[in-house]
């Protein structure tokens, strides 16, 4: 199968007073069309930032370097035009709070035929519209023209989202990326955008990459994880449950979600705090916090290394068991 | 939004009771009066002749008669004649309503369209030259005390370069002028008094713009609107713009007043026919009944202003409804 994203050696930094934040460090990530990928890792591991590397909307003062490739164009070094284009016809987009990601003054009409236009220009009135209630169906919305004429304030959370979603899908992209989708969301309202998601990716052979810190919703989605520490991918591979992960980290993660038939209901939590993002230290990022670290790790910055097929680990001593 | 509007209409009158009161209060409690103005100077001038001058204008009576006197005559939409010169108030006003309205409609306009403007440029390019340079501008131009910007800048073009008129609204033998000559005499005179009252209004505008528009960019919005391919030219005048122009709208409420009531430094320093400089003459007069007609018809208008800006914020920003 071909790629139909890859990222080559992927470095972001932000330059901030303090010196660099090294948000993302020497990131390597092939997708393949149609494939459904999950990024995992706690707040502030550069999960979003790799999402907005992939359409180049990282911040001003971010410095970029490595390659990006969506269908084999170069996306890092792109200038406007190009992005224009690949943004939101070639990738779309979901964010975290579709409220605030949705623009206060204007209709859900406005939103959506304004995307439509800018990739495929001025078409006629009712066109415009019929692709708009059409893109409002697909997305599971009931009393649509209400909701098509409505500012996004006047809708649910549930709602907003789904009009996000809406336009994140209305100029056909094949990559959709959906940035913690949920997050903001109640449970009932979180499984089913879910599975409207899922829906979604199999009506469109979508790519489907997702972004999210629940690893639960991450092995329910995903036929491949990648998780992500301190600007690093520290492993990918097809993990569906505790014993497949063979990072100390990712181990971790599974290790947190609570356990509902566990008698003591005590949250566990991974001892130590994210090291500090400015400095890089000739030693494995996770190193302080993880629980089966050896003196190597700590003088030794460990490459990302393919263990078998299909799944890499950046670890001097992977998990097997 | 009907009931809400006819609410705040009615409340502007209870406010207007209360700051007419209170003008009228000072203007009474100031020491002098009409009748010492013109009289205390004057020794052919006999006790008698006072005392019945201040009966011919009521000025003999209580206070709180004299004001109620005043409010019954301006419920019947009369305020009143000038002691100066026996004209009704109301003729004066609308005699010098126009030159007061020419001078700061020319620069309300300039003051919102440049302004935006130099908002809006500044927010893009949020610390880039232009900004750099602009903020100075506008530092300047907002702590320069502007009636001495005013001299300095008469000095400058009156009398050194001799390039524009100093004072006035047109030339002597105005009259005689074809009409290209009177349109060109006027341009003349009012651009002076136009730039030194928009000078120190677009300092402040145009950073009001700019931060609330740099606020705007910075919006989730905007990021999503750029992650859907619309062009920068798109998000920045669309997206962003109406967003960052919405308490723009309530500065333009609180303008109007100005507009109407006029400026009583810069009217008086570039002599211009309008109302501030009537209510600064009326004032140093002590013309009672000019002084409050102003005073009430800027006080009305300031709380129109503020009620036409909260309808328009209103009927632009879809998350206010008023009940």
């Amino acid at each position: 199968m071909k790629n139909i994203i890859e990222i080559q050696n992927l470095t972001v930094e932000y330059k901030i007073k303090e010196g660099l934040v090294h948000a993302l460090t020497g990131v390597e990530l092939h997708i393949q069309k149609g494939e459904a990928i999950a990024i995992v890792g706690e707040s502030g591991c550069g999960k979003s930032t790799l999402a907005s590397a992939l359409i180049n909307l990282v911040a001003l003062n971010a410095v970029k370097s490595g390659t990006v490739k969506i269908n084999d164009m170069e996306i890092l070094s792109a200038g406007k035009k190009v992005l224009e284009n690949i943004r939101g016809k070639e990738i779309g987009i979901i964010f975290q709070e579709a409220g605030a990601a949705l623009n206060p003054v204007f209709t859900v009409k406005e939103q959506i035929e304004e995307t439509i236009t800018a990739h495929f220009g001025k078409l006629e009135k009712p066109e415009l519209e019929k692709r708009g209630l059409a893109l409002l169906e697909e997305t599971g919305l009931n009393d649509r023209e209400r909701i098509y004429k409505a500012y996004p304030h006047q809708l649910s959370g549930g709602q907003q989202q789904r009009v996000m979603i809406a336009i994140a899908l209305s100029c056909n992209p094949e990559i959709l990326i959906a940035d913690e989708p949920t997050t903001a969301l109640d449970v009932t309202v979180q499984a089913q955008i879910m599975a409207l998601l899922k829906k979604l990716k199999k009506d469109r052979n979508l790519t489907l990459i997702l972004i999210t810190h629940d690893l639960h919703l991450a092995v329910d989605m995903a036929q491949r994880i990648v998780v992500m520490y301190a600007g690093e991918i520290v492993e990918e591979g097809k993990i569906s449950q505790e014993k497949d992960a063979m990072h100390p980290y990712s181990r971790a993660l599974f290790e947190l979600i609570p356990d509902i038939n566990a008698e003591a209901r005590d949250f566990k939590i991974i001892p130590g705090e994210v090291p500090d993002m400015t400095t890089k230290e000739n030693k494995c990022r996770f190193f302080g916090r993880c629980a089966t670290a050896k003196p190597k790790c700590g003088t030794m910055h460990p490459e990302y290394e393919k263990v078998k097929e299909g799944h890499a680990v950046r670890c001097f001593y992977p998990v097997k068991d | 939004m009907g009931k809400y509007v006819l609410k705040r209409l009615l409340l502007i009158f209870p406010v207007l009771i209360g700051i007419t009161l209170i003008t009228f209060a000072i203007i009474h409690l100031t020491p002098g009066g009409y009748t010492s103005v013109n009289m205390q100077m004057n020794i052919k001038v006999s006790p008698d002749s006072v005392a019945r001058l201040k009966t011919l204008y009521g000025l003999d009576k209580p206070l709180h008669t004299q004001y109620l006197d005043w409010v019954s005559r301006v419920l019947r939409f009369d305020f009143g004649t000038s002691f100066i010169d026996q004209r009704p108030v109301m003729d004066k006003i609308y005699e010098r309503l126009p030159a007061t309205l020419l001078l700061n409609l020319i620069s309300l306009v300039l003051i919102f369209i440049v302004g935006i403007g130099i908002g809006v440029a500044s927010a893009v390019k949020n610390g880039g030259t232009f900004d750099k340079v602009m903020s100075v501008i506008t530092f300047i131009g907002y702590s320069l005390p502007s009636f001495w910007l005013a001299l300095l800048l008469m000095i400058l073009f009156g009398v050194v370069l001799r390039w524009l008129p100093v004072s006035g609204m047109v030339s002597l033998g105005f009259d005689y002028m074809s009409p290209m000559q009177k349109i060109g005499d006027l341009i003349l005179h009012l651009i002076l008094p136009v730039f030194v009252t928009a000078f120190g209004g677009l300092a402040y505008i145009s950073r009001y713009v700019k931060s609330s528009m740099v606020e705007t960019l910075s919006q989730y919005y905007i990021k999503a609107a750029y992650a859907k391919g619309m062009p920068e030219k798109t998000v920045i005048y669309k997206s962003a713009l109406k967003n960052s122009l919405l308490p723009v709208i309530t500065l333009l409420g609180l303008s109007l007043p100005g507009l109407i009531g006029g400026s009583f430094i810069f009217e008086t320093i570039f002599s211009w026919p309008g109302m501030g400089r009537l209510a600064y003459e009326s004032a140093l007069s002590f013309d009672y009944p000019v002084i409050m007609g102003v005073a009430t018809i800027a006080a009305f208008l300031t709380l129109l202003g503020n009620l036409i800006a909260d309808i328009a914020y209103a009927l632009v920003d879809p998350r206010i409804r008023y009940r």
